[in-house]
């Protein structure tokens, strides 16, 4: 029960959504990025 | 767990302003570095914001490249990761004007929220702090933007008022008053809840 914002409040970090539990996000960002990079830069070596 | 650590960049050898040093002189593997850093904590702001895992992630990526591209030109006047939160909340907001009925955001893909239930509480307890979650996660999706990424920032994520206010280039007082404001709107529709037994899809336009 909320009785109070303070205790409202106090819920709500617990909120906090943590993708790497179960879910690599980061892992998956970090390739996909470091693969467009290459790409791009790749293509303006060629240029 | 030690929330926000990632931004912080505490529990890391080398501080963040160090490793984006490197990476503005053109250093991949060191930009590398700062996307691992950061990607979960951006991608869950974006989440909160977007409400759609797909839409979130796509943003997450594009900002990071936008960030590589731009990375010459940071000066370290604010800190790395209020510089790329701002990068990824525009990047999401342009994602959003340009859908269908243009800048709307979607509505929650829960499925992809992971819930954690805490393990010391009875089946009991569990199931009414599963029904809070729901409650609260509803009321934040209902926010107006412009009032959801207030209290995403600084009530969930943990960002002080300055790295908050820096976030999203607003003067302390907007900022402080659209906070107020989010977590009145949220309070009344907790309240509304535990007074009335109100159902999910009676709450909405209020």
């Amino acid at each position: 029960m909320i009785a109070s914002l303070r205790a409202l409040l106090a819920a709500l970090p617990s909120l906090q959504v943590c993708p790497g539990w179960g879910d690599p996000v980061a892992d998956r960002t970090a390739e996909a990025v470091m693969r467009r990079i290459e790409a791009e830069e790749g293509s303006r070596g060629e240029h | 767990v030690a929330f926000g650590s990632g931004r912080q960049a505490t529990g890391h050898l080398t501080s963040d302003e160090a490793v984006v040093e490197q990476a503005r002189g053109g250093d991949r593997a060191a930009f590398e570095e700062l996307v691992r850093r950061h990607a979960d904590r951006l991608y869950a702001v974006l989440l909160r914001y977007t409400g759609d895992a797909e839409e979130a992630e796509e943003a997450t990526q594009e900002a990071f490249l936008r960030a590589w591209r731009r990375i010459e030109g940071f000066e370290g006047r604010s800190q790395f990761f209020t510089w790329l939160y701002r990068i990824g909340i525009n990047e999401a907001k342009r994602r959003a004007e340009r859908r269908p009925g243009g800048g709307r955001v979607a509505a929650a893909d829960e499925g992809h929220i992971e819930r954690v239930a805490d393990e010391r509480a009875g089946p009991r307890q569990q199931a009414e702090q599963a029904e809070l979650r729901e409650v609260l996660e509803k009321a934040i999706l209902d926010l107006p933007e412009s009032y959801r990424l207030p209290l995403v920032l600084r009530d969930i994520e943990g960002l002080s008022t300055s790295e908050a206010t820096e976030v999203m280039e607003l003067k302390e007082a907007a900022f402080k008053s659209r906070l107020h404001r989010a977590r009145m709107i949220v309070r009344q529709a907790v309240d509304r809840y535990l007074a009335g037994g109100e159902s999910d899809s009676g709450s909405k336009g209020s």
